[in-house]
Protein backbone atom coordinates (compact mmCIF):
# COMPACT_ATOMS: atom_id res chain seq x y z
CA UNK A 1 0.00 0.00 0.00
CA UNK A 2 2.72 2.69 0.70
CA UNK A 3 4.49 2.00 -2.49
CA UNK A 4 2.19 3.46 -4.32
CA UNK A 5 1.83 6.62 -2.24
CA UNK A 6 4.63 8.64 -3.20
CA UNK A 7 2.45 9.09 -6.65
CA UNK A 8 -0.73 10.72 -5.85
CA UNK A 9 -1.18 14.56 -4.56
CA UNK A 10 0.59 15.87 -1.85
CA UNK A 11 -1.77 17.41 0.40
CA UNK A 12 0.12 18.63 3.77
CA UNK A 13 3.88 19.55 3.38
CA UNK A 14 5.94 20.90 6.43
CA UNK A 15 9.05 22.78 4.96
CA UNK A 16 11.60 23.28 7.23
CA UNK A 17 9.12 24.56 10.39
CA UNK A 18 10.58 25.55 13.92
CA UNK A 19 8.18 26.74 16.52
CA UNK A 20 9.15 28.96 19.66
CA UNK A 21 7.41 30.01 22.29
CA UNK A 22 8.25 32.53 24.87
CA UNK A 23 7.61 31.43 28.55
CA UNK A 24 7.40 33.95 31.27
CA UNK A 25 10.05 33.84 33.95
CA UNK A 26 9.48 36.52 36.48
CA UNK A 27 10.45 40.25 36.77
CA UNK A 28 9.43 41.35 33.22
CA UNK A 29 12.16 38.35 31.64
CA UNK A 30 11.26 35.77 29.77
CA UNK A 31 12.80 32.72 28.30
CA UNK A 32 12.39 31.26 24.57
CA UNK A 33 11.45 27.40 24.32
CA UNK A 34 12.13 25.69 21.09
CA UNK A 35 8.98 23.46 20.79
CA UNK A 36 10.25 22.31 16.96
CA UNK A 37 13.02 22.62 14.63
CA UNK A 38 13.35 21.92 11.60
CA UNK A 39 10.28 19.99 10.81
CA UNK A 40 9.84 18.59 7.44
CA UNK A 41 7.66 16.16 6.50
CA UNK A 42 4.76 15.40 3.37
CA UNK A 43 1.45 13.59 3.73
CA UNK A 44 0.17 12.08 0.71
CA UNK A 45 -3.67 12.41 -0.68
CA UNK A 46 -5.76 9.68 1.75
CA UNK A 47 -2.33 8.60 3.38
CA UNK A 48 -3.05 8.08 7.04
CA UNK A 49 0.64 9.08 9.24
CA UNK A 50 0.67 8.49 12.83
CA UNK A 51 3.00 10.86 14.85
CA UNK A 52 4.95 9.31 17.60
CA UNK A 53 7.54 10.69 19.78
CA UNK A 54 8.91 11.23 23.49
CA UNK A 55 6.12 13.75 25.51
CA UNK A 56 7.05 16.96 25.38
CA UNK A 57 8.60 16.74 22.04
CA UNK A 58 6.07 19.31 20.53
CA UNK A 59 3.41 16.32 18.40
CA UNK A 60 0.35 18.73 19.07
CA UNK A 61 2.09 22.02 17.94
CA UNK A 62 2.40 20.16 14.85
CA UNK A 63 -1.06 19.34 14.80
CA UNK A 64 -1.82 22.90 15.93
CA UNK A 65 0.34 24.85 13.03
CA UNK A 66 -1.77 22.12 10.14
CA UNK A 67 -4.97 23.49 11.72
CA UNK A 68 -3.89 27.00 11.47
CA UNK A 69 -4.53 27.62 14.65
CA UNK A 70 -1.19 28.66 15.61
CA UNK A 71 1.79 29.95 13.43
CA UNK A 72 5.52 28.79 12.92
CA UNK A 73 8.79 30.81 14.00
CA UNK A 74 10.25 29.33 11.21
CA UNK A 75 9.82 27.85 7.97
CA UNK A 76 6.04 27.39 6.48
CA UNK A 77 3.44 24.59 6.46
CA UNK A 78 1.22 24.13 3.45
CA UNK A 79 -2.11 22.63 2.76
CA UNK A 80 -2.75 21.56 -0.65
CA UNK A 81 -0.06 24.35 -1.82
CA UNK A 82 -1.27 26.56 -0.14
CA UNK A 83 0.12 28.56 2.84
CA UNK A 84 -1.59 28.04 6.21
CA UNK A 85 -3.03 31.53 7.25
CA UNK A 86 -5.67 30.35 9.62
CA UNK A 87 -8.16 27.35 9.91
CA UNK A 88 -9.41 25.74 7.05
CA UNK A 89 -12.41 24.41 6.11
CA UNK A 90 -10.69 21.21 4.67
CA UNK A 91 -9.81 20.33 8.24
CA UNK A 92 -11.11 18.21 11.39
CA UNK A 93 -9.80 18.56 14.23
CA UNK A 94 -10.35 15.89 17.38
CA UNK A 95 -8.37 15.65 20.57
CA UNK A 96 -8.64 12.95 23.49
CA UNK A 97 -11.22 15.35 25.38
CA UNK A 98 -14.36 14.45 23.86
CA UNK A 99 -14.96 18.21 24.41
CA UNK A 100 -19.14 17.75 24.05
CA UNK A 101 -20.40 20.66 25.33
CA UNK A 102 -22.59 19.53 28.52
CA UNK A 103 -25.56 21.85 28.11
CA UNK A 104 -26.25 20.67 24.38
CA UNK A 105 -27.90 17.55 23.34
CA UNK A 106 -26.29 14.63 21.31
CA UNK A 107 -27.51 16.03 18.15
CA UNK A 108 -26.63 19.48 19.05
CA UNK A 109 -23.51 18.78 19.58
CA UNK A 110 -22.64 16.55 16.02
CA UNK A 111 -24.02 19.57 14.30
CA UNK A 112 -22.23 22.72 15.82
CA UNK A 113 -19.19 23.38 13.49
CA UNK A 114 -22.41 22.99 10.97
CA UNK A 115 -24.07 25.41 12.87
CA UNK A 116 -21.07 27.71 13.30
CA UNK A 117 -20.41 27.75 9.39
CA UNK A 118 -24.16 28.71 8.53
CA UNK A 119 -25.62 25.52 7.58
CA UNK A 120 -29.31 26.22 7.63
CA UNK A 121 -31.21 23.77 10.52
CA UNK A 122 -32.99 21.67 8.29
CA UNK A 123 -29.66 20.53 6.70
CA UNK A 124 -27.35 20.31 9.29
CA UNK A 125 -30.04 17.70 11.12
CA UNK A 126 -30.92 15.54 8.68
CA UNK A 127 -26.65 15.00 8.34
CA UNK A 128 -26.10 14.49 11.55
CA UNK A 129 -29.30 12.25 12.19
CA UNK A 130 -27.69 10.20 9.36
CA UNK A 131 -24.28 9.97 10.51
CA UNK A 132 -25.29 9.40 14.29
CA UNK A 133 -27.99 6.58 12.61
CA UNK A 134 -24.60 4.77 11.11
CA UNK A 135 -22.51 5.19 14.27
CA UNK A 136 -25.28 3.26 15.73
CA UNK A 137 -25.85 6.36 18.27
CA UNK A 138 -29.22 7.73 16.82
CA UNK A 139 -31.13 6.46 20.13
CA UNK A 140 -29.14 9.00 22.07
CA UNK A 141 -29.26 12.07 20.19
CA UNK A 142 -31.85 13.92 22.04
CA UNK A 143 -29.72 12.46 25.55
CA UNK A 144 -26.71 15.02 26.68
CA UNK A 145 -23.30 14.23 26.85
CA UNK A 146 -23.13 13.40 30.64
CA UNK A 147 -25.99 10.66 29.66
CA UNK A 148 -23.52 8.95 27.56
CA UNK A 149 -20.13 6.50 28.30
CA UNK A 150 -16.63 7.35 27.59
CA UNK A 151 -16.49 5.70 24.24
CA UNK A 152 -19.56 6.85 22.94
CA UNK A 153 -18.81 10.36 23.67
CA UNK A 154 -15.65 9.75 21.23
CA UNK A 155 -17.62 8.41 18.97
CA UNK A 156 -19.97 11.71 19.04
CA UNK A 157 -16.88 13.51 19.39
CA UNK A 158 -15.88 11.74 15.99
CA UNK A 159 -19.44 12.45 14.50
CA UNK A 160 -18.76 15.93 14.86
CA UNK A 161 -15.94 16.15 13.63
CA UNK A 162 -16.64 14.03 10.23
CA UNK A 163 -20.14 15.85 9.60
CA UNK A 164 -18.54 18.60 8.20
CA UNK A 165 -17.02 16.78 5.42
CA UNK A 166 -13.24 17.78 6.32
CA UNK A 167 -10.68 15.98 3.80
CA UNK A 168 -7.90 15.93 5.88
CA UNK A 169 -7.93 14.58 10.03
CA UNK A 170 -6.00 15.93 12.57
CA UNK A 171 -6.39 13.64 15.23
CA UNK A 172 -4.51 13.86 18.86
CA UNK A 173 -4.85 11.38 20.40
CA UNK A 174 -8.31 10.58 19.93
CA UNK A 175 -8.33 6.94 21.84
CA UNK A 176 -5.98 7.82 25.02
CA UNK A 177 -8.83 8.80 27.31
CA UNK A 178 -10.74 5.16 26.63
CA UNK A 179 -10.33 2.32 28.74
CA UNK A 180 -8.66 -0.60 26.70
CA UNK A 181 -11.42 -2.97 25.45
CA UNK A 182 -13.09 0.24 24.05
CA UNK A 183 -10.39 1.59 22.76
CA UNK A 184 -9.64 -1.47 20.75
CA UNK A 185 -13.12 -1.39 18.96
CA UNK A 186 -13.11 2.07 18.53
CA UNK A 187 -10.10 2.14 16.50
CA UNK A 188 -11.42 -0.54 14.45
CA UNK A 189 -14.76 1.11 13.74
CA UNK A 190 -12.32 4.50 13.01
CA UNK A 191 -10.36 2.96 10.94
CA UNK A 192 -13.15 1.27 8.80
CA UNK A 193 -14.50 4.78 8.71
CA UNK A 194 -11.35 7.00 7.49
CA UNK A 195 -10.49 4.28 4.98
CA UNK A 196 -14.16 4.00 3.65
CA UNK A 197 -14.62 8.21 3.18
CA UNK A 198 -10.32 7.86 2.03
CA UNK A 199 -9.75 10.73 4.60
CA UNK A 200 -5.97 12.04 4.57
CA UNK A 201 -5.28 11.71 8.34
CA UNK A 202 -2.30 12.99 10.76
CA UNK A 203 -2.86 11.13 13.79
CA UNK A 204 -1.18 11.71 17.57
CA UNK A 205 -0.38 8.51 19.49
CA UNK A 206 1.73 7.39 22.39
CA UNK A 207 0.61 3.71 21.15
CA UNK A 208 2.95 2.46 19.54
CA UNK A 209 0.94 -0.77 18.26
CA UNK A 210 -1.90 1.93 17.29
CA UNK A 211 -0.02 3.76 15.28
CA UNK A 212 1.78 0.77 13.56
CA UNK A 213 -1.98 -1.17 13.04
CA UNK A 214 -3.65 2.19 11.62
CA UNK A 215 -0.90 3.72 10.17
CA UNK A 216 0.62 3.91 6.50
CA UNK A 217 3.26 5.47 7.80
CA UNK A 218 4.59 6.33 10.66
CA UNK A 219 6.87 9.43 11.62
CA UNK A 220 9.26 9.26 14.98
CA UNK A 221 10.14 12.45 16.09
CA UNK A 222 12.64 13.71 18.92
CA UNK A 223 12.99 14.72 22.14
CA UNK A 224 12.79 18.86 22.48
CA UNK A 225 13.36 20.57 20.42
CA UNK A 226 10.73 18.05 18.16
CA UNK A 227 11.73 17.02 14.73
CA UNK A 228 11.59 14.26 12.38
CA UNK A 229 13.92 11.72 13.45
CA UNK A 230 12.46 8.87 10.71
CA UNK A 231 9.91 8.21 8.90
CA UNK A 232 8.85 4.01 8.40
CA UNK A 233 6.67 2.99 5.68
CA UNK A 234 4.03 0.16 7.02
CA UNK A 235 3.59 -2.72 4.68
CA UNK A 236 0.88 -5.48 6.05
CA UNK A 237 -0.41 -7.62 3.91
CA UNK A 238 -3.54 -8.04 6.18
CA UNK A 239 -6.35 -6.57 5.11
CA UNK A 240 -8.65 -3.81 7.18
CA UNK A 241 -8.53 -6.00 10.49
CA UNK A 242 -6.99 -4.08 13.03
CA UNK A 243 -6.72 -7.44 15.44
CA UNK A 244 -4.93 -9.63 12.97
CA UNK A 245 -2.35 -6.97 12.16
CA UNK A 246 -1.41 -6.87 15.20
CA UNK A 247 -0.85 -10.73 15.88
CA UNK A 248 1.31 -10.43 12.66
CA UNK A 249 4.87 -11.09 12.08
CA UNK A 250 5.99 -7.53 11.06
CA UNK A 251 4.25 -6.53 13.79
CA UNK A 252 6.70 -7.02 16.23
CA UNK A 253 9.68 -5.83 13.81
CA UNK A 254 8.14 -2.30 13.42
CA UNK A 255 7.43 -1.90 16.97
CA UNK A 256 11.20 -2.43 18.06
CA UNK A 257 12.18 -0.55 15.22
CA UNK A 258 9.81 2.45 16.53
CA UNK A 259 11.04 1.51 20.34
CA UNK A 260 14.35 1.55 19.35
CA UNK A 261 14.14 5.09 17.84
CA UNK A 262 12.32 7.04 20.89
CA UNK A 263 14.64 7.95 23.38
CA UNK A 264 12.52 7.17 26.16
CA UNK A 265 15.22 6.72 29.03
CA UNK A 266 13.99 3.86 31.26
CA UNK A 267 14.62 3.57 34.97
CA UNK A 268 18.72 3.49 34.84
CA UNK B 1 -37.59 7.18 54.90
CA UNK B 2 -34.53 8.86 55.28
CA UNK B 3 -36.02 12.00 53.81
CA UNK B 4 -39.17 12.20 56.77
CA UNK B 5 -36.24 11.10 59.17
CA UNK B 6 -34.30 14.49 58.66
CA UNK B 7 -37.75 16.76 58.07
CA UNK B 8 -38.66 15.56 61.32
CA UNK B 9 -35.37 16.11 63.00
CA UNK B 10 -35.36 19.86 61.55
CA UNK B 11 -38.74 20.73 62.99
CA UNK B 12 -37.69 18.73 66.11
CA UNK B 13 -34.67 21.52 66.37
CA UNK B 14 -36.76 24.54 65.80
CA UNK B 15 -39.48 23.35 68.55
CA UNK B 16 -36.70 22.54 70.94
CA UNK B 17 -35.32 25.89 70.34
CA UNK B 18 -38.72 28.00 70.90
CA UNK B 19 -39.55 25.59 73.91
CA UNK B 20 -36.13 26.80 75.27
CA UNK B 21 -36.87 30.37 74.20
CA UNK B 22 -40.06 30.57 76.01
CA UNK B 23 -39.43 28.62 79.48
CA UNK B 24 -35.42 30.32 80.01
CA UNK B 25 -36.60 34.02 79.52
CA UNK B 26 -38.77 33.44 82.98
CA UNK B 27 -36.60 31.44 84.68
CA UNK B 28 -34.26 34.13 84.39
CA UNK B 29 -36.13 37.08 85.09
CA UNK B 30 -35.19 38.53 81.71
CA UNK B 31 -37.49 40.99 81.28
CA UNK B 32 -39.96 41.35 78.02
CA UNK B 33 -37.71 44.83 77.24
CA UNK B 34 -34.66 43.12 76.88
CA UNK B 35 -35.66 39.44 75.55
CA UNK B 36 -39.75 38.57 74.37
CA UNK B 37 -40.49 35.38 74.71
CA UNK B 38 -42.16 33.63 71.50
CA UNK B 39 -46.09 34.44 72.45
CA UNK B 40 -44.84 38.28 73.50
CA UNK B 41 -43.26 38.17 70.46
CA UNK B 42 -46.15 37.54 68.30
CA UNK B 43 -48.07 40.10 69.96
CA UNK B 44 -45.53 42.63 69.06
CA UNK B 45 -45.72 41.42 65.59
CA UNK B 46 -49.51 42.03 65.36
CA UNK B 47 -48.11 46.01 66.58
CA UNK B 48 -46.07 46.32 64.43
CA UNK B 49 -48.24 45.84 61.68
CA UNK B 50 -51.02 47.85 63.37
CA UNK B 51 -49.13 50.76 64.61
CA UNK B 52 -45.92 51.07 62.95
CA UNK B 53 -47.11 50.53 59.01
CA UNK B 54 -44.77 47.25 59.18
CA UNK B 55 -46.02 46.39 56.04
CA UNK B 56 -45.56 49.74 54.34
CA UNK B 57 -41.55 49.50 55.73
CA UNK B 58 -41.47 46.31 54.01
CA UNK B 59 -42.75 47.10 50.59
CA UNK B 60 -40.14 49.79 50.73
CA UNK B 61 -37.35 48.29 51.92
CA UNK B 62 -38.44 45.21 49.04
CA UNK B 63 -38.35 47.68 46.15
CA UNK B 64 -35.42 48.88 46.96
CA UNK B 65 -33.48 45.24 47.14
CA UNK B 66 -35.30 44.92 44.08
CA UNK B 67 -33.61 47.57 42.39
CA UNK B 68 -30.56 47.29 44.23
CA UNK B 69 -29.93 43.55 42.91
CA UNK B 70 -31.07 43.65 39.52
CA UNK B 71 -29.05 46.78 38.58
CA UNK B 72 -26.11 45.49 40.28
CA UNK B 73 -26.48 41.47 39.04
CA UNK B 74 -26.76 43.35 35.61
CA UNK B 75 -23.85 45.99 35.82
CA UNK B 76 -21.62 42.85 37.45
CA UNK B 77 -22.49 41.24 34.25
CA UNK B 78 -21.96 43.28 31.99
CA UNK B 79 -18.37 44.55 33.23
CA UNK B 80 -17.50 41.22 33.86
CA UNK B 81 -18.04 39.33 30.50
CA UNK B 82 -16.66 43.16 29.03
CA UNK B 83 -13.47 42.29 30.63
CA UNK B 84 -13.35 38.81 29.68
CA UNK B 85 -12.46 40.10 26.32
CA UNK B 86 -9.86 41.84 26.89
CA UNK B 87 -7.35 40.69 28.94
CA UNK B 88 -5.40 43.88 28.11
CA UNK B 89 -8.84 46.13 29.29
CA UNK B 90 -8.48 43.38 32.57
CA UNK B 91 -4.91 43.94 33.47
CA UNK B 92 -5.49 47.82 33.46
CA UNK B 93 -8.10 48.30 35.80
CA UNK B 94 -7.55 44.83 38.06
CA UNK B 95 -5.39 47.31 41.11
CA UNK B 96 -8.73 49.42 41.57
CA UNK B 97 -11.14 46.62 41.20
CA UNK B 98 -8.94 44.67 43.89
CA UNK B 99 -8.97 47.88 45.76
CA UNK B 100 -12.57 48.16 45.14
CA UNK B 101 -13.29 45.00 46.05
CA UNK B 102 -11.01 45.01 49.45
CA UNK B 103 -12.35 48.62 50.82
CA UNK B 104 -15.77 47.88 52.68
CA UNK B 105 -18.64 48.38 50.44
CA UNK B 106 -20.94 49.76 52.99
CA UNK B 107 -18.70 52.41 54.54
CA UNK B 108 -19.87 54.14 51.28
CA UNK B 109 -23.24 54.24 52.82
CA UNK B 110 -22.88 57.79 54.69
CA UNK B 111 -21.30 58.92 51.31
CA UNK B 112 -24.36 58.28 49.54
CA UNK B 113 -26.67 59.43 52.11
CA UNK B 114 -24.67 62.68 51.77
CA UNK B 115 -24.56 62.99 48.42
CA UNK B 116 -28.06 62.45 47.46
CA UNK B 117 -30.24 62.81 50.27
CA UNK B 118 -32.82 60.38 52.20
CA UNK B 119 -34.25 58.98 49.49
CA UNK B 120 -34.68 55.27 48.04
CA UNK B 121 -31.54 56.18 45.81
CA UNK B 122 -28.53 56.28 48.10
CA UNK B 123 -30.03 52.88 49.30
CA UNK B 124 -30.26 51.31 45.93
CA UNK B 125 -26.71 52.54 45.51
CA UNK B 126 -25.52 51.12 48.31
CA UNK B 127 -26.90 47.33 47.35
CA UNK B 128 -25.75 47.87 43.93
CA UNK B 129 -22.16 48.44 45.07
CA UNK B 130 -21.82 45.40 47.33
CA UNK B 131 -24.33 42.92 44.76
CA UNK B 132 -21.69 44.25 42.13
CA UNK B 133 -18.16 42.50 43.08
CA UNK B 134 -19.26 38.49 44.04
CA UNK B 135 -21.10 39.17 40.50
CA UNK B 136 -18.51 40.22 38.47
CA UNK B 137 -15.39 38.31 39.66
CA UNK B 138 -17.18 35.27 39.08
CA UNK B 139 -18.18 35.87 35.84
CA UNK B 140 -14.85 37.23 34.62
CA UNK B 141 -12.66 34.25 36.05
CA UNK B 142 -15.45 31.59 34.85
CA UNK B 143 -15.05 32.74 31.08
CA UNK B 144 -11.47 32.58 31.85
CA UNK B 145 -11.56 28.90 33.06
CA UNK B 146 -13.06 28.00 30.08
CA UNK B 147 -11.19 24.71 29.03
CA UNK B 148 -8.59 26.62 26.14
CA UNK B 149 -8.93 23.29 23.93
CA UNK B 150 -12.96 24.03 23.61
CA UNK B 151 -12.01 27.76 22.22
CA UNK B 152 -9.24 26.01 19.81
CA UNK B 153 -11.47 23.59 18.49
CA UNK B 154 -14.04 26.33 18.07
CA UNK B 155 -11.41 28.07 16.32
CA UNK B 156 -10.81 25.35 14.07
CA UNK B 157 -14.60 25.48 13.28
CA UNK B 158 -13.83 29.12 11.86
CA UNK B 159 -16.08 30.52 14.79
CA UNK B 160 -16.00 34.45 15.34
CA UNK B 161 -15.38 35.99 18.67
CA UNK B 162 -18.67 36.58 19.26
CA UNK B 163 -19.58 32.53 18.36
CA UNK B 164 -17.35 31.29 21.01
CA UNK B 165 -18.92 34.23 23.09
CA UNK B 166 -21.78 32.49 22.39
CA UNK B 167 -21.78 29.50 22.21
CA UNK B 168 -18.92 28.52 24.65
CA UNK B 169 -17.87 31.22 27.27
CA UNK B 170 -21.63 32.25 28.03
CA UNK B 171 -23.28 28.99 28.35
CA UNK B 172 -20.12 27.32 30.46
CA UNK B 173 -20.08 30.62 32.76
CA UNK B 174 -23.72 30.70 33.75
CA UNK B 175 -22.72 28.33 36.81
CA UNK B 176 -20.54 30.52 38.26
CA UNK B 177 -23.00 33.54 37.62
CA UNK B 178 -25.93 32.13 39.30
CA UNK B 179 -23.78 31.14 42.74
CA UNK B 180 -22.46 35.28 42.35
CA UNK B 181 -26.37 35.93 42.36
CA UNK B 182 -27.29 33.44 45.31
CA UNK B 183 -24.61 35.51 46.71
CA UNK B 184 -25.84 38.88 45.99
CA UNK B 185 -29.24 38.01 46.54
CA UNK B 186 -28.28 37.65 50.10
CA UNK B 187 -25.72 40.91 49.67
CA UNK B 188 -28.37 43.35 48.39
CA UNK B 189 -30.64 43.25 51.53
CA UNK B 190 -27.33 44.04 53.60
CA UNK B 191 -26.99 46.87 51.34
CA UNK B 192 -29.97 48.43 51.58
CA UNK B 193 -30.58 47.68 55.57
CA UNK B 194 -27.03 49.83 55.65
CA UNK B 195 -27.82 52.57 53.72
CA UNK B 196 -31.10 52.45 55.61
CA UNK B 197 -30.06 52.59 59.21
CA UNK B 198 -27.65 55.38 58.04
CA UNK B 199 -30.16 57.72 57.38
CA UNK B 200 -33.90 56.79 56.26
CA UNK B 201 -37.24 58.04 57.18
CA UNK B 202 -38.82 54.86 56.13
CA UNK B 203 -37.91 51.27 55.47
CA UNK B 204 -37.04 48.24 57.85
CA UNK B 205 -33.89 49.56 58.25
CA UNK B 206 -35.47 53.14 59.82
CA UNK B 207 -37.77 50.96 61.91
CA UNK B 208 -34.63 49.40 63.47
CA UNK B 209 -33.12 53.02 64.58
CA UNK B 210 -36.50 53.56 65.81
CA UNK B 211 -36.59 50.19 67.82
CA UNK B 212 -33.02 51.04 69.08
CA UNK B 213 -33.94 54.69 70.09
CA UNK B 214 -36.75 53.93 72.24
CA UNK B 215 -35.50 50.49 73.42
CA UNK B 216 -38.30 48.59 71.73
CA UNK B 217 -36.62 45.13 71.65
CA UNK B 218 -39.80 43.70 70.03
CA UNK B 219 -40.00 45.62 67.16
CA UNK B 220 -36.07 45.12 66.84
CA UNK B 221 -36.64 41.15 66.64
CA UNK B 222 -39.79 41.59 64.24
CA UNK B 223 -37.80 43.97 62.15
CA UNK B 224 -35.15 40.97 61.95
CA UNK B 225 -37.79 38.41 61.00
CA UNK B 226 -39.27 40.44 58.57
CA UNK B 227 -35.55 41.23 56.88
CA UNK B 228 -34.93 37.74 57.04
CA UNK B 229 -38.18 36.64 55.13
CA UNK B 230 -36.70 38.85 52.62
CA UNK B 231 -33.34 37.70 52.33
CA UNK B 232 -34.90 34.06 51.76
CA UNK B 233 -37.35 35.73 49.29
CA UNK B 234 -34.59 36.89 47.16
CA UNK B 235 -32.54 33.70 47.23
CA UNK B 236 -34.78 31.01 46.94
CA UNK B 237 -35.94 33.48 43.58
CA UNK B 238 -32.54 32.79 42.38
CA UNK B 239 -32.14 29.05 43.21
CA UNK B 240 -35.46 28.50 41.37
CA UNK B 241 -34.46 30.25 38.56
CA UNK B 242 -31.15 28.62 38.54
CA UNK B 243 -33.10 25.14 38.30
CA UNK B 244 -34.87 25.67 35.41
CA UNK B 245 -31.70 27.54 33.45
CA UNK B 246 -29.17 24.92 34.60
CA UNK B 247 -31.17 21.41 34.23
CA UNK B 248 -28.21 20.46 32.31
CA UNK B 249 -25.38 21.19 34.96
CA UNK B 250 -26.28 19.07 37.52
CA UNK B 251 -25.34 15.71 35.94
CA UNK B 252 -21.92 17.67 34.93
CA UNK B 253 -20.82 18.93 38.09
CA UNK B 254 -21.59 14.95 39.90
CA UNK B 255 -18.81 14.34 37.18
CA UNK B 256 -16.76 16.87 38.71
CA UNK B 257 -16.78 19.27 35.68
CA UNK B 258 -18.36 22.05 36.97
CA UNK B 259 -16.88 25.76 36.72
CA UNK B 260 -14.63 27.42 39.27
CA UNK B 261 -16.60 29.03 41.53
CA UNK B 262 -14.83 32.55 43.54
CA UNK B 263 -17.05 33.41 46.60
CA UNK B 264 -16.72 36.90 47.69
Amino acid sequence: MAGDMNSRRVRVNAESVGKTFYQRAGKGQTTEVSALKDVSFSVNEKEIVGLVGPSGCGKSTILGLAAGLIFPSKGRILIDGEKVIGPNEKIGFMLQKDLLLPWKTIIQNVELGQKIRGVPREIRREKALGLLKKYGLAEFCLKYPSQLSGGMRQRVSLARTLVIDPEILLLDEPFSALDYQTRLILQQDVYNILREQEKTVIFITHDIGEAITISDRVLVMSRRPGRIKMSIDIDMPHGLDLMKRRKSKEYGDYYQLIWDNLDIPLGS
Amino acid sequence: MLRTKRVLGSVFVFVAFVAVWWVVPGLLDIPRFILPTPPELVEEFWLALRERNLLTHTWITFVEIVLGFFLGSLLGIVVGYSLSFSRTLEVVISPYVLALQISPKIAFAPLFILWFGFGIFPKVLTAILVVFFPIMINVLVSVRFVDYDLIQLMRSFKASRWQIFWTVEFPSSLPALFSGLRIGATLAVIGVVVGELVGANIGLGYLLVVGEGQALTGLVLVTIFMLTILGMFFYFAVVAVEKVVLRWHVPAQAEGAGVQVVAP
